[in-house]
């Protein structure tokens, strides 16, 4: 759970990103000029600003020098390496080009956050409790033995929480296996964990996609 | 080799064989006038010398001394005498050698020679020693006698070897001017050549801008003021190919970033609604959203096909009906009139307009929907058709919307400028309306005017 901020002058996009962010549990505040974006960000401490450049006022390059400790993720069409040079030169932390995908967003910024405040310790949800550094679950205060796959699994769910990934996303972001695994491995431990966790409810199977954590 | 060096080398070599070969005509010249004059010489002693041998012979006989040895002190008289003056004598008997005052080595010579000849002159050459022989009898009565008169041409020898060196130095110092001479005027007449040439091959190395310098008015100089102009145009024809390339880039960079948007909007909206459960009222936002950036790029790819279509094809021209172009219009922009309640008037002076109908419609449609767009509520647009005094069409679209400033004028054409850009795309602007209108103009050979002032309206006049 992190306040973002989210600069960005096309109504669709902006409205987009704060869609995206909400879903994965994140508090989003919308700014769509350079201007309104200064008058906020004096008035605010933001963990994270999402910024676009090419704004009406004040462009984000001369925002970004307004800046001060927040990271800063900017999200623009220009693509150019000369531009993403100074963004990068200017302090950003990241530089996503348009258009981007929902989970390369999400997973972009979350390892913004994590790199910028550790990252939330622990996620609670029912009666289940997971700690993030330790990596232990606990379902009623009492510890659950999780293989390693089954807890990765888990925190790419819980990363990733109100999104449908397919079984394919779910090997490759969980395990790594960018190859086309046996995606009945997915089945079996998804399985696993709606047991031992008492979600049966929460995991949901999404018909021809995939697996949804709802919260 | 250079030019200056080609020319410098023939020319010198055919100076110097001309000087030789006139030096060498003369010099043979008055050789053989001399030796003819040697020649005579020697003959008039030949003859002078036998008359006296046979005159002494004569009364030798009278005085009956006739005998081998009085010939004898006789021809050693005359022999001596003449040695002085470089003359040899040689007295012969029946082809017999009797006495002689040369050397051995030339007397062997001549007798071999002797043989062929009675009487003559002759030029012999012993050994680089030349001289004139003369041979003849004595004449009756002594007949059997004959005498060679040998006139050695060790004095005019020794003086053609001074004027040979003469020459010779004389030639040289000659060619030796001459080539100076030649060097000098080959590398200044040559030089602006030169500088031509240094200055094509900057030019070659991309530095348009360089230019020769002109002076005087022959061949060179108009070559070189030639030369200035070529790179002149060259040098305008690359940077307006410079320009247009700019413009290109410019226009690719804008409609990436154009397509980029609705497109980041499209896919993202469409990816929320396969992945996440929303409620109703998100999802008929989210697909509000795709539609809209939909027609928006769909509107963009029909003006830019436009764009292309004028590019290329020669457009067909014919009268149309005034009258069936307003209807059109006011048709296709009653509703949104009637929304912002604007007052649209029309002041359409003639019947018939020339030009491509549906061009024209696609212009009038372009600077209305901007003129619309920089209304405020209940403003007023006028369009104006006209014939002017020189018999030229005027299109005249104005309002008294929220106008622009005098800057943004020059910019308002550039392929996907917009003034406002929120504003715009909030209306539906694609930012490609005037480039259109533009190109449109300019298919039909016409000029597009403006005027504006912030806050009082905004005036286009297009005349064709």
């Amino acid at each position: 759970m992190a306040n973002i901020l989210i600069v960005e002058d096309e109504v669709p996009i902006n409205e987009l990103v704060k869609c995206n962010l909400q879903l994965v549990g994140h508090r989003c505040h919308q700014a769509f000029d350079g201007n309104e974006a200064l008058d906020m960000i004096k008035n605010y401490k933001y963990d994270l600003i999402i910024l676009d450049i090419m704004l009406p006022a004040v462009s984000g390059f001369e925002l970004m020098k307004h800046i001060e400790n927040t990271a800063v993720v900017f999200l623009t069409a220009k693509e150019n390496i000369e531009d993403k040079i100074h963004g990068f030169s200017l302090g950003a932390e990241d530089y996503i080009v348009k258009p981007f995908e929902m989970l390369e967003l999400i997973a972009r910024v979350n390892v913004v956050l994590r790199r910028q405040q550790g990252c939330t310790k622990s996620f609670q949800l029912d009666k289940v409790q997971v700690i993030f550094d330790s990596h232990k679950v606990y379902y009623e205060n009492e510890l659950v033995e999780l293989t390693p796959q089954e807890y990765e699994l888990l925190e790419v769910l819980i990363q990733n929480r109100n999104i449908a990934l397919s079984r394919e996303k779910l090997l490759e972001l969980a395990w790594d296996y960018s190859y086309l695994g046996d995606t009945r491995t997915v089945d079996v431990h998804v399985q696993k964990l709606r047991k031992k966790l008492g979600w049966e409810e929460r995991i949901r199977t999404v018909y021809k996609l995939g697996y949804r954590l709802e919260v | 080799m250079k030019f200056w060096q080609k020319t410098f080398l023939i020319l010198l070599l055919i100076f110097m064989i001309c000087l030789n070969c006139g030096i060498l005509c003369i010099a043979h010249i008055s050789y053989s006038s001399q030796l003819k004059n040697e020649s005579e010489k020697a003959v008039e002693g030949q003859y002078f010398v036998s008359g006296s041998i046979k005159k002494d012979f004569q009364s030798l006989e009278e005085r009956e001394l006739f005998s081998e040895d009085s010939i004898r002190s006789v021809f050693n008289n005359y022999s001596k005498y003449y040695k002085k003056s470089s003359v040899y004598l040689i007295l012969i008997k029946e082809k017999q050698i009797l006495y002689s005052s040369t050397s051995e080595e030339l007397r062997v010579k001549i007798e071999n020679e002797i043989k062929y000849k009675d009487a003559g002159i002759k030029i012999y050459n012993q050994k680089g020693n030349k001289g004139i022989l003369v041979m003849g009898s004595l004449g009756s009565p002594y007949e059997e006698y004959s005498l060679i008169y040998i006139h050695a041409l060790t004095e005019m020898q020794r003086e053609w070897r001074v004027l040979g060196a003469f020459f010779g130095v004389a030639s040289f110092c000659i060619g030796l001017v001459l080539t100076l001479a030649l060097i000098y005027t080959l590398k200044n007449l040559t030089k602006p050549l030169e500088t031509l040439a240094e200055a094509a091959d900057i030019i070659a190395q991309g530095n348009y801008q360089e230019r020769v310098k002109v002076s005087g008015n022959d061949e060179v100089a108009t070559l070189a003021a030639n030369f200035n102009n070529m790179a002149s145009s060259i040098d305008e024809k690359i940077m307006s190919l410079k320009e247009s390339d700019e413009q290109k880039q410019l226009f690719i960079n804008n409609l990436a970033h154009e397509l980029r948007t609705p497109l980041t909007t499209i896919s993202g909206y469409a990816e929320l609604i396969k992945l996440t459960q929303m409620n109703e009222e998100n999802r008929l936002m989210a697909l509000d959203y795709i539609i809209t950036e939909t027609k928006r790029l769909e509107k963009m790819s029909r003006i830019l096909l436009d764009l292309i279509q004028l590019r290329k094809d020669e457009i067909e021209m014919c009268e149309n009906s005034t009258e069936e172009l307003a209807e059109k219009l006011r048709l296709t922009f009653s509703l949104k009139f009637k929304q912002k309640s604007i007052s649209f008037l029309e002041k359409i002076e003639i019947d018939k307009i020339y030009g491509n109908g549906p061009l024209l419609e696609s212009l009038l449609y372009n600077i209305v929907e901007n003129s619309l767009r920089a209304c405020t509520k209940s403003g007023k647009i006028i369009l104006i058709i006209k014939k002017m005094e020189d018999n030229k069409t005027c299109i005249c679209v104005s309002d008294n919307g929220i106008g622009m400033e005098e800057k943004e004028l020059d910019k308002i054409t550039e392929p996907f400028y917009r003034i406002d850009k929120a504003r715009s795309r909030n209306s539906g602007g694609i930012g490609l309306g005037l480039s259109l209108v533009k190109q449109i103009v300019e298919c039909h050979k016409g000029n597009m005017f403006y005027k504006s002032k912030l806050g009082e309206g905004t005036t286009i006049t297009i005349i064709y």
